[in-house]
């Protein structure tokens, strides 16, 4: 089984905050110095930001002070009224009890730390924050969720012709491609980025590139492309500082000998990436999980059930399906072995229920969206090079300058402050990010006004791609059935004879009813009309076809919609429509509705009504079809309303504001 | 004779069509195009008697070249070919100009009696096409009749304003957000053509809905 083999490399979960990546001892040190700064600084935003920077730092390794930190950060900026503040350690609090495993809290403060940074108009925090919320999904393993962040977080930095954020949630989205076992198309991805990455020359970027090929050549059970990456992850590892990828790299460098079959090898690398790991216990329960079942193939079987242990509870401490349920199985092949069956059927059960519920959840599904999230961004991405290339030359010269600022700056603080303590390496990585802040801050600057534009690409894709497969069908099969009955009706037409002949009376019945069927799915696929003709037309189409067929009375008004709409809005408006008539026929048993469209300038409303039966808005069990109408409407940031009452009937009520 | 211009993108239709005729006396396919440019040029040298046009073209669609031949060339009658029977565009096309309208998956006698059709002066439409036109014009003439339909919330809320409530009285007694009810009462102006709320409520008399 593939995915057993596949294992989860972290994501950026605080690459956002940590900007310095310091090993644990000169963190430590750093940690030091800032507390000691702390505790002479007043009560004000200096202390503040002080408090975020402690809260970062040991964030890394220790989530429980960074929460604490955060918790000081949060009560103060609130005293002082200190909004950037507040928003910031909201920001910090839904990554750590993310990392904590704590969905609910860092939903909470995710949402809160949004709601603040979209008053302070800050976009790039908005996007820092939607690829937050991609983690949040990834981690319980809701990929389209995921990727839909990822994707709106890609859009954001690429607004704000931010390459190098830009970079952090497509690799992110590489990920989730992986874990959909589109291994082909994560390692083409990969290969494009990392050729971006080694221009930009930045080797953090690129170690991940790195990762994410080894793990899906792996994946595919191609071990000498696999090799290859294996030697440069390897260099990158000795040269750097960033132990959460260092844990990551020795991970999947011990996967990859373990396919090899060379066990012990694997066990050496298993045992490094257990000591690097910095990250909780979603780190460690995934490597204790990878000794238990590489010794659980070396038949060592107490070591193994040591592992697999420590593996279960960690993974239960840290709220992650993913990794826990692959522990089960192992755990369950344990028992096995151990001839303990009852044990044994407990965990494969247990495997299998999740295993159900994570992955048989329509992967393919997830793939379409995924596929065509990329497709839209890559394009934009290869523009965006050219743009970065010319403003960093810009940046260069104020590189230059920044460093002389801030090294004379910084000096002179250290030398008040930590005197020698602090290191010369740690000065120079303290410039870097500052420097990278300006850096940031200047592009910023120049593309403030530019506006995030929202997660049309999905949805253009999907909708592009069931266009394609219509006018396929048209032009392809379409036509070879419209031809075959010609030359049928043609050759009865010179043989009379054969219009007695049965067999060929049914043949050619049976291809009209082919040309007929593969019209009825082309249409319900992409309703020409609506391409041509527009929306109302289309609809007006729908509801013919509904009157015609006696199912429903369905009357159509419009007003104020002579004009037609942006395509993709019409489209996601009619599938709107489309699905909610399917549901008043399916569920309603109405006799009458109505359909009403007003626009007052840019405003539009829709309205929906019948005299069905009626339903309970408020329970939760209103169907998937009531949910993809929710995501719809969501996507065009619309508001939807729901009043149903029992034997009078159901109003929906759509708004919209639509772009000019 | 009756000389044909077929103009499809998908040869095999063409040839289609070439058979489907190859064996009747008065009737030939004449010249066939693949694509709406090309069609244009060969228009402007030859005339033909029925032209036998395809509604997507690769480079532009049917619709718009219907209309574009009958800008200079009054008398060739036009048959639009189709794979869908959406009566939208079978209507767009006849208003520009079409004369008749056929599915690809006819059968040679379909083809034959729209050809001897259209050039007798009627419109010829598929038998899918007619009964869908027919609904059409069933609902137009709903349409037509100019007395909105009110939704229930709608005539809950024209029955309040009609009792001289004000937007949020209203809002208060239904339990709406007073912007809910303005919607509304727009959405109500705007179906009855209203400027105010005095002419709405007499429209709304004049029509019987309320009292």
């Amino acid at each position: 089984m593939n995915t057993l083999f596949f294992s989860r490399i972290g994501l950026f979960l605080y690459a956002f905050l940590l900007i310095i990546k310091a090993n644990g001892q000169a963190g430590d040190a750093l940690a030091d110095s800032l507390k000691r700064e702390l505790s002479k600084a007043k009560a004000d935003s200096n202390q503040v930001k002080l408090l975020m920077d402690l809260g970062n730092q040991v964030g890394y390794y220790d989530a429980a002070a960074a929460m604490k930190y955060a918790q000081q950060g949060l009560t103060l900026s609130k005293k002082i009224n200190y909004r950037l503040g507040q928003a910031r350690t909201h920001y910090l609090m839904g990554n750590t009890y993310l990392d904590l495993g704590n969905y609910r809290q860092s939903k909470i403060h995710l949402d809160e730390a949004e709601q603040l940074f979209s008053a302070l108009k800050r976009p790039d925090m908005l996007g820092k924050i939607q690829n937050a919320r991609g983690n949040w999904s990834y981690m319980q393993s809701d990929l389209q969720s995921a990727a839909y962040h990822y994707t709106r977080a890609v859009e954001t930095f690429h607004a704000l012709k931010d390459t190098a954020l830009e970079i952090f949630p497509y690799q992110n989205l590489i990920a989730s491609l992986g874990e959909t076992k589109n291994h082909e198309k994560a390692i083409a991805m990969s290969k494009r980025l990392l050729k971006l990455v080694q221009k930009r020359g930045d080797s953090l970027q690129m170690a991940y590139s790195y990762n994410y090929l080894i793990n899906n050549y792996l994946a595919l059970n191609q071990m000498d492309s696999a090799q290859k990456y294996v030697t440069d992850l390897l260099r990158f590892i000795q040269s750097s500082m960033d132990l959460g990828l260092a844990a990551d790299s020795y991970n999947v460098i011990g996967l990859y000998h373990f396919k090899r079959q060379a066990y012990h090898q694997a066990i050496a690398n298993y045992q490094l990436a257990l000591d690097k790991a910095l990250r909780g216990q979603y780190q460690t329960a995934q490597y204790y999980h990878a000794l238990g079942r590489t010794y659980l193939r070396l038949n060592a079987l107490d070591s193994a059930y040591l592992y697999l242990r420590k593996a279960e509870t960690q993974a239960l401490v840290a709220n992650t399906k993913d990794v826990y349920y692959r522990i089960c199985h192992d755990l369950g092949s344990y028992f096995a072995k151990k001839e303990d069956y009852s044990q044994a059927y407990r965990y494969l059960q247990e495997y299998t229920k999740l295993n159900d519920s994570i992955l048989v959840a329509e992967t393919r599904h997830y793939t379409a969206y995924l596929e065509a999230a990329f497709e839209n961004s890559k394009k934009e991405t290869e523009i965006l090079q050219l743009k970065t290339a010319e403003l960093q030359k810009d940046l260069a010269i104020k590189k230059r300058n920044n460093y002389l600022i801030v090294t004379l700056g910084l000096l002179a603080l250290g030398g008040i402050f930590f005197g020698l303590k602090v290191r010369n390496d740690q000065t120079r990585r303290k410039l870097l990010e500052q420097d990278k802040k300006l850096q940031a801050e200047k592009i910023l600057s120049l593309e403030k006004e530019q506006q995030v534009s929202s997660l049309q690409s999905m949805i253009t894709g999907q909708e592009s791609e069931r266009n394609r497969i219509a006018k396929d069908l048209h032009d392809g099969l379409g036509g070879l059935f419209s031809t075959v009955k010609m030359y049928f009706s043609t050759l009865q037409h010179e043989q009379p004879i054969l219009g007695e002949n049965p067999l060929f009376q049914k043949s050619m019945e049976l291809t009209h009813t082919a040309s007929v069927e593969l019209r009825r799915i082309a249409h319900n696929l992409m309703p020409e009309v609506l391409m041509k003709l527009g929306l109302i037309n289309a609809i007006q189409d729908l509801c013919n076809n509904i009157n015609t067929s006696r199912l429903l009375n369905i009357s159509l008004q419009a007003y104020g919609m002579e004009k037609r709409l942006n395509p993709n809005t019409e489209i996601m408006l009619y599938r709107i429509v489309q699905e909610l008539l399917n549901n008043i026929i399916k569920h309603a048993q109405a006799t009458e509705a109505i359909i009403q469209f007003n626009q007052h300038q840019e405003r539009l409303n829709i309205t929906i009504e019948d005299n069905g039966q009626g339903f309970n808005a408020n329970e939760d069990n209103t169907g998937a079809g009531l949910s993809t109408i929710k995501s719809r409407v969501n996507y065009l940031n619309g508001a939807l309303n729901i009043d149903s009452t029992q034997g009078v009937g159901t109003t929906v009520m759509m708004e919209f504001v639509l772009e000019s | 004779m009756t000389n044909i211009l077929v103009i499809d993108d998908h040869p095999l239709i063409t040839d289609g069509i070439k058979t489907m005729l190859a064996a009747h006396m008065e009737i030939v396919v004449a010249a066939s195009v693949k694509t709406a440019k090309e069609a244009l040029v060969l228009l402007e040298q030859r005339t033909f008697d029925i032209i036998l046009l395809d509604i997507s073209l690769p480079d532009g669609d049917g619709l718009t070249l219907c209309a574009e031949i009958r800008k200079t060339n009054k008398q060739s009658k036009i048959i639009g070919l189709s794979s869908t029977n959406e009566t939208g565009i079978i209507t767009q096309f006849l208003q520009r100009g079409g004369n008749g309208y056929l599915l690809k998956n006819m059968e040679r006698q379909e083809l034959i009696e729209a050809i001897e059709q259209v050039q007798v002066g009627k419109i010829y439409l598929c038998k899918g096409a007619n009964e869908k036109i027919l609904e059409q014009y069933r609902n137009i003439d709903v349409a037509t009749q100019q007395v909105p339909v009110l939704t229930r919330r709608e005539t809950e809320i024209l029955q309040l304003l009609n009792e001289g409530l004000t937007g949020p009285q209203i809002a208060k007694q239904l339990f709406l957000s007073p912007l809910t009810v303005e919607t509304h009462r727009k959405n109500l102006m705007q179906k009855f053509n209203a400027n105010n709320a005095q002419m709405l409520l007499k429209l709304a008399r004049q029509n019987r809905l309320i009292e």
